[in-house]
């Protein structure tokens, strides 16, 4: 069993992927979206997108710094970029063209530490599902 | 729930066993032989297990007569779907965000 667990998003957009990509890569770009929580954007303090490059960003998260560094593994315009994310995590965003736009498809993976594995298994969101039944 | 009773959550649903037992668990009640039985646990492992998961507070455990009914304590799990919904929603208002700033142009 591949002791992985990813969270995978897709969303299109109306620009061209050297746009969507120059989004991800332009610090004064990312400042306006890049965020944790809902409403929380990372300060940004290095985003270096070549491979190897350093990644550490920040955030106020009530009243706690919350800090994150990682690095670059894989920058390959406009359609590639992977990072690592804190010591385990990694990110990987595959930019496509998709009509006159494009197409975002966002990977999230976590190792299987003790934190990550109760969603590993298949099956565990249906359980989840059979817990909201109960718990109503 | 604070962070380090979310780690005794997390511990405890870090063995394939204990997850199915929850998952089980959440369909229904069950007593002890009956998950003994359902699973093909020794009596040591079964209380190991059901061990674990009572002290992660994940199970409580009432006498029926001589037999022990396993009820799964469902709000325990709140913690850890909050942490995998908070990302997913991070994510999804960062995508949002994207998009505003993509329409914006420079």
């Amino acid at each position: 069993m591949p002791a992985i667990e990813t969270l995978e998003l897709e969303r299109s957009y109306a620009e061209s992927p050297q746009r969507v990509f120059e989004a991800w890569t332009r610090v004064d770009l990312l400042n306006r979206w890049f965020g944790c929580a809902e409403d929380k954007l990372w300060r940004v303090h290095a985003w270096e997108p070549r491979p190897g490059g350093k990644i550490h960003v920040s955030l106020d998260f009530d009243g706690t710094p919350f800090e994150v560094e990682g690095k670059f593994l894989v920058v390959d315009p406009p359609r590639r970029l992977t990072y690592r994310w804190n010591e385990d995590e990694e990110v990987d965003v595959t930019i496509e063209p998709h009509g006159s736009g494009s197409r975002l498809r966002l990977v999230h993976t976590f190792p299987a530490t003790k934190d990550i594995r109760p969603f590993i298994t298949m099956g565990w969101s249906s359980a989840l599902d059979a817990l909201g039944a109960v718990s109503t | 729930m604070d962070k380090g009773s979310l780690d005794v959550v997390f511990d405890a649903l870090a063995n394939e066993h204990r997850r199915e037992i929850v998952m089980r668990l959440a369909r229904a009640p069950m007593t002890t032989p009956e998950v003994a039985r359902h699973f093909g646990f020794t009596k040591q492992a079964m209380s190991r297990h059901v061990g674990v998961l009572e002290s992660a507070g994940l199970v409580s455990r009432t006498l029926h007569g001589r037999v022990h009914e396993l009820v799964l304590v469902p709000r325990r799990l709140e913690g850890v779907t909050r942490w995998i919904s908070a990302l997913r929603a991070g994510w999804s208002a960062s995508l949002d965000r994207l998009d505003e700033v993509l329409r914006a142009g420079d």
